[in-house]
């Protein structure tokens, strides 16, 4: 212990003498080393002379049974199909391997698997941590990421949408959607003194993320000093810190939040869409109605913005249709208003965006009729899609005094139009001329809410037009109501326009401010281009500059790590002074500069090292691995593929990709027992799901930070409150308890046995081959078939389930 | 015809594995920590701890530390000097009013420490106490002050105190966890995982928690219909095809699985029968006040007692409840009626068996409670409050009879020979021969310890 501790000691003098240094490796750009061989062996001519320094070689290539199982968990996270395994294996054709690498990154499966990693880092959870412990709506963005690495985007955009999406010119809602990346740091509840404590928290948590998953730097460390072995100064931490400072943090008690984004989910967008466009088609094939110009209702009609002269003109007070013809692609403008709700000057209005007021849907229509102009009495109708898409519309409302108020939209009724308020029998009279393409706000002058865009065609017409609907078309916007209603708040970022000043914090107490500090990088990292405010999307932008030291190495190293199980630099989340060197400075380099030549380019690299030969060796245990670099470690299977492999061999598996987060067999009474389904406090109770969603595959099990299911737990998942750049993986007797005896384990096990007992006793040879390919992805050997033989006769089927899956072969992927 | 893949290379790797499988093999069947982490470098005057955890915050004031001048200055505002800065987690009134104790407090045993009417039973057996009544905390909201409390950082993803001892002294007995977890009480403030979290320290360290009714360590159970025949025949299957990719590949593991499935068999058959408290004595079940079958705190400290007898390095007793914003009076006596006769009961039983001189036990909870009233009128309760509060030691290495350091004559600041929770954790860690400086684990490249760069061991209330 002594000698360990002097050790610790002189090693520590030794770094404080290189400190503050900028010579350290990985603050230097990577260069690539000249390699005399093709790029597809360069891997192979790295870790050969590396493993040559440490006096060992490659092993042999792994058997083919073997690889593809290999392959299949690493890119699918699912064992192969048996089928799979018996044309692999017979396959002998000199591409075999690389057309089955590039089969399997053309699988859906390849995205999730990817992203099960990137979510440790994200610390991606269902719920908001702390003991509150509430449900948000983040399964979007699980999506978003998962099809993000299937449609391998390049880890560039992949690395500014995540961070500043939100801050994109014209940025999309799943560019939006990205920045969910940084709202998955834990929220307390809010209503003590403590909530900008709390806020704080959220950003350091920022830090830290952003500090492992792209720098490799521990940032954390200087949060309250300067950091001890890296230049990382408490200054340089807040100028850092300023740049995630701008968020808002809205709502108090448990509604306490960050910005929220309505978003309807992908998939039921589509459905919308379709339905949308048969409605429309369906439309204009009936030739229903035409708001004509001869019919003998219409009062008006104007083709560009005017202002009526007179007030009493229009002031109509009982039914009434307003049409035109848009188009725009802004969120707020108005088609025609004699409505000056400051001004107490109530009658009716109609465009887009509500006037921003209180309900309104930026870039969706907006109706307000009031029967009373000095208060509001009345109807106001939102429209359930936006229209503000660029391309035309023909809009119309039609109020049917007493009865009914509509939204039309290129004539098709929008059913799933949200109505606040009654429809009155009449209609106040205002005293504000009526204006086309404008409104009112408070003043005489009709100049705000202008309309920015095409308007033409507008028509008011004294009646309320009918518009006759097929049982059919009734039946689709029921249905398209339904789709709509399922719109979801999701977290996301945002920039305040107002920026919030940040200080340096004495010893990290939010209450100790210091001096003032500006946005700003390090000065031993490369500067961004000078700019007075640096903000996230700058940031963002400087993280994958293509000279950056740290970004490429960091996450070239961290594939290296799930497919290796250690990192060329062993510490993912640490490159600097006190992290480990890489094991092969020339790879580790030769990896990132091609990973940025290429594009940011990810399956690319995936592709890379799987198809060396270093990949394919026979594999070695994993502390053996461990000391020496460039051996193929057998691993343990991580918590979400042990049980996806009972769900595979079992054949209940659902591998549908995406959705809300689900349900499986959880233990009675395990949230009840740590007080987590209080009322008040808990905003969820456990509901086991229906047999649609009980089989899916591990990662869409709904993730609760503060008591993870206790299965996943037992195997090393991590409960995700931070990031975590690198599982731990034990060995303990609970993980014999789960897989053994745990319902959701012992369900699979059975249904199992229950497709093998179509094996009757003439056919007990072919059930084992059956078997041993779902479990282990080959057939027994001669010794291990009399055994199980006599296992089968003893105990049944269900017993050769419960031995296969329980295999250190079958928790292990060699 | 297709050819199915067959598993045909098979060598002995015996003697070819670079470590030697015979050391690596009983290397993880025994005493994680026994032989590899022994961090004991003092003399231990505990084996073990029981962590009586009073989980929300019970009142000092109104328990272990008397205030006569409160009592006399009920219904005045607290002084504006005493609060100035301090923020309250639910009071909202700027300066709130001092709120005497509802219960009288009496000199008991032989050392004549007072202990109020809420803990009589307690009282009994205060002669074998040290009560601190000058700990203090850094924080106010209930769960970073109980990670505080337990890990010594407010910050999630730190190691709590049984992972560090389970870490630095491995366990005692090889069909147990080293560090387990009971909880009962009533439903207030949830408990996390992380409470009993490993943090940064292999998982195999984290607590697991024992349940008092459903399985008491979860699937111990065989699923319904496997007998134990059939599991251990399927064991045997297991182990023989686990030995043959063993001797295949040669990677320890396997040996390890091998020996975690065996252990995992046995302790299907110890753990009921450890926590079947129905097979103690009526006489020593009365004593506790326990109720086999039920939920309740004196189940679990009868189960303590089970535990620690079997070697369990740490026992951590959640009581939930103890959160009283309002009706105190109520509420608390109905908590203190829960553990007052438990805890004296266990206490007891230890000494009789020899046992306390070996067994450390620890009561407090994650902060204390204000001296000022929240609300008023009957229904009046008492705020979180970190500043100054009462926590006792027993047993192994603590001075019985004691009273260490003193609040105010309000109960509001920690004022003589404050104790802060570092130093809390370094008394606790010494009284187990361990020095809490030396007691480390490196991650992202800092030794992180328990008591972070602080703790001192409080030398006064050792024996």
């Amino acid at each position: 212990m002594i000698v360990r501790y002097s050790v610790a000691v002189v090693f520590f003098k030794m770094t404080s003498l290189c400190l503050y240094s900028s010579e350290h490796w990985a603050y230097k750009a990577p260069k690539k080393a000249l390699v005399s061989a093709k790029d597809s062996e360069a891997i192979n001519v790295f870790v050969r002379n590396a493993m040559k320094r440490q006096g060992v070689r490659l092993k042999p290539k792994a058997p083919r049974h073997t690889l593809i199982r290999r392959l299949s968990w690493d890119l699918r996270g699912l064992p192969p199909s048996p089928e799979e395994v018996i044309e692999f294996t017979n396959d002998n054709s000199p591409d075999s391997w690389i057309k089955l690498v590039d089969k399997f990154l053309e699988s859906p499966h390849f995205g999730e698997r990817m992203a099960q990693n990137w979510f440790d880092l994200a610390r991606f959870a269902d719920t908001s941590g702390y003991a509150a412990d509430r449900t948000r709506n983040v399964w979007p963005y699980r999506d978003w990421v998962i099809d993000s690495f299937n449609n391998n985007m390049p880890f560039d955009q992949f690395t500014i949408e995540q961070l500043a999406g939100d801050m994109l010119p014209g940025s999309t809602s799943e560019q939006k959607l990205a920045t969910g990346f940084h709202r998955q740091a834990m929220q307390a509840k809010g209503n003590n003194p403590r909530k900008e404590e709390f806020r704080i928290k959220g950003i350091v948590d920022r830090l830290k993320t952003t500090g492992r998953t792209w720098l490799g730097l521990s940032l954390e460390c200087a949060e309250c000093h300067d950091h001890k072995y890296d230049p990382i100064s408490q200054r340089d931490y807040y100028k850092m810190f300023a740049i995630f400072n701008n968020v808002p943090h809205l709502g108090s008690g448990y509604n306490t939040h960050g910005p929220r984004m309505k978003y309807i989910p992908k998939g039921t967008q589509q459905k919308i869409n379709a339905i949308r466009q048969s409605l429309t088609d369906r439309v204009k094939s009936n030739e229903i109605q035409k708001f004509s110009l001869k019919d003998e209702s219409l009062i008006g009609h104007w083709e560009k913005p005017q202002v009526m002269e007179s007030s009493e003109s229009f002031s109509e007070t009982g039914d009434l249709t307003i049409v035109a013809s848009i188009r725009t692609s802004k969120p707020i403008g108005n088609i025609a208003s004699k409505y000056d709700w400051k001004s107490g000057q109530r009658s009716y209005v109609f465009g887009i965006g509500g006037e921003n007021a209180e309900n309104a849907v930026p870039g969706h229509l907006f109706a307000w009729i009031s029967e009373k102009s000095q208060i509001w009495s009345g109807a106001e109708i939102h429209g359930s899609f936006p229209v503000n898409d660029g391309k035309e519309h023909e809009v119309a409302v039609v109020f049917d005094a007493g009865n009914y108020l509509r939204l039309v939209v290129d004539g098709v009724v929008d059913n799933a139009a949200k109505i606040k308020g009654h429809v009155p029998k009449s209609i106040a009279i205002s005293d504000r001329p009526l204006v086309i393409g404008a409104g009112y706000n408070n003043s005489l002058e009709p100049k705000s809410f202008p309309f920015d865009g095409t308007l033409k065609n507008v028509r008011m017409y004294r009646k309320a037009f009918k518009l006759p609907v097929s049982k059919e078309i009734e039946k689709l916007q029921l249905k398209l109501k339904g789709l709509v209603s399922k719109t979801i708040e999701v977290p996301v970022m945002e920039e305040s326009p107002d920026s919030r000043e940040t200080h340096i914090l004495i010893r990290g107490d939010y209450k100790q401010k210091g001096d003032r500090v500006f946005a700003g990088i390090p000065k031993f990292l490369p500067q961004p281009p000078a700019k007075n405010n640096l903000n996230r999307l700058d940031f963002s932008r400087w993280l994958v500059s293509n000279e950056h030291p740290l970004t490429a190495r960091v996450t070239v190293n961290y594939l290296w790590q799930h497919f290796f199980g250690t990192g060329i630099v062993a510490t993912p989340a640490d490159f600097g002074a006190k992290g480990e060197v890489p094991s092969s400075p020339e790879l580790l380099d030769w990896l990132a500069v091609e990973f940025v030549q290429k594009g940011w380019n990810y399956k690319h690299m995936v592709r890379l090292i799987v198809s060396s030969d270093t990949y394919q060796q026979k594999s070695v245990g994993l502390s053996d691995s461990r000391s020496v670099f460039g051996l193929m470690p057998r691993m343990r299977l991580p918590a979400e593929q042990i049980r996806d492999q009972f769900l595979s061999a079992s054949d209940l598996l659902d591998a549908q990709i995406g959705g809300p987060s689900v349900f499986p067999l959880q233990p009675d009474g395990f949230y009840e027992e740590r007080g987590q389904n209080t009322a008040g406090n808990s905003n969820f109770t456990w509901k086991v799901s229906g047999p649609e969603d009980r089989y899916r595959k591990s990662m869409y099990v709904y993730w609760k930070r503060m008591a993870l299911h206790p299965s996943f737990a037992a195997f090393d998942a991590p409960t995700r409150q931070v990031c975590v750049a690198k599982r731990t993986v034990s060995n303990t007797p609970q993980q014999a308890l789960v897989t053994l005896n745990d319902p959701m384990f012992d369900e699979c096990s059975r249904a199992l046995a229950k497709n093998l007992s179509l094996y009757g006793k003439g056919k007990i040879n072919e059930g084992l081959d059956h078997a041993f390919m779902e479990c282990l992805g080959r057939i027994p050997n001669n010794g291990e078939r009399i055994k199980f033989q006599a296992l089968v006769k003893n105990d049944g089927w269900y017993s050769v389930c419960v031995v296969l899956l329980n295999l250190d072969e079958a928790l292990t992927r060699e | 015809m297709m050819q199915l893949p067959i598993e045909i290379t098979r060598r002995k790797f015996l003697g070819h594995s670079p470590i030697g499988i015979g050391s690596l093999a009983l290397g993880s069947l025994i005493g994680k920590g026994a032989t590899e982490n022994n961090f004991q470098h003092l003399a231990p005057r505990a084996k073990r701890v029981i962590y009586l955890f009073m989980s929300g915050g019970p009142s000092h004031v109104d328990t272990f530390d008397p205030k006569p001048v409160l009592n006399q200055r009920d219904g005045q505002k607290v002084p504006q000097e005493i609060i100035k800065n301090h923020e309250f987690a639910m009071i909202k009134e700027a300066q709130p009013l001092l709120k005497g104790s509802h219960w009288k407090f009496h000199k008991k045993g032989q050392s004549g420490i007072e202990v109020s009417d809420l803990f009589p039973s307690v009282g009994k057996i205060i002669d074998n106490v040290s009560v601190i009544r000058s700990v203090h905390s850094d924080t106010f909201n209930h769960d970073p002050a109980v990670m505080f409390m337990n890990t010594g950082s407010v910050r999630f993803g730190r190691p709590s105190l049984g992972s560090w001892l389970s870490y630095g002294l491995g366990s005692e007995n090889n069909d147990l966890p080293a560090f387990v977890v009971l909880a009962s009480g009533k439903n207030r403030q949830p408990l996390l995982d992380s409470y009993w979290g490993s943090g940064f320290l292999p998982a195999e360290h984290q607590g697991v928690q024992f349940r008092t009714s459903g399985d008491p360590v979860l699937f111990v159970k065989n699923p319904e219909g496997v007998t134990r025949e059939q599991r251990r025949r399927q064991l045997d299957l297991i182990n023989w095809m686990n030995n043959r990719r063993f001797e295949s590949v040669g990677d320890p593991e396997i040996v390890a699985r091998i020996a975690q499935y065996e252990l995992a068999y046995r302790m299907q058959m110890s753990v009921p029968e450890l926590t079947d408290i129905s097979t103690e004595p009526e006489s020593i079940r009365k004593s506790y006040g326990s109720e086999p079958g039920k939920v309740s705190f004196a189940n679990n400290c009868l189960l303590a007692r089970r535990l620690a007898e079997r070697g369990v390095r740490f026992i951590q007793l959640y009581d939930k409840g103890w959160d009283s914003h309002g009706q105190i009076v109520g509420d608390h006596s109905e908590q203190c009626k829960k553990v007052d006769q438990p805890i004296a009961a266990l206490i007891k039983d230890l000494k009789q068996r020899g046992m306390l001189d070996d067994t450390l036990v620890v009561w407090g909870g994650e902060f204390g409670r204000t001296p000022m009233s929240q609300g008023s009128g009957n229904g009046y309760g008492r705020d979180h409050h970190p500043h100054g509060f009462s926590m006792w030691m027993a047993g192994g290495g603590i001075r019985p009879g004691h009273v260490h350091g003193a609040t105010d004559e309000f109960g509001y600041f920690a004022a003589e020979d404050r104790v802060h929770v570092h130093d809390l954790n370094a008394t606790i860690l010494h009284c187990l021969g361990i020095d809490h400086e030396s007691l480390t684990f490196n991650h992202q490249g800092r030794n992180f310890r328990l008591t972070d760069e602080f703790g001192k061991v409080v030398d006064n209330i050792l024996s």
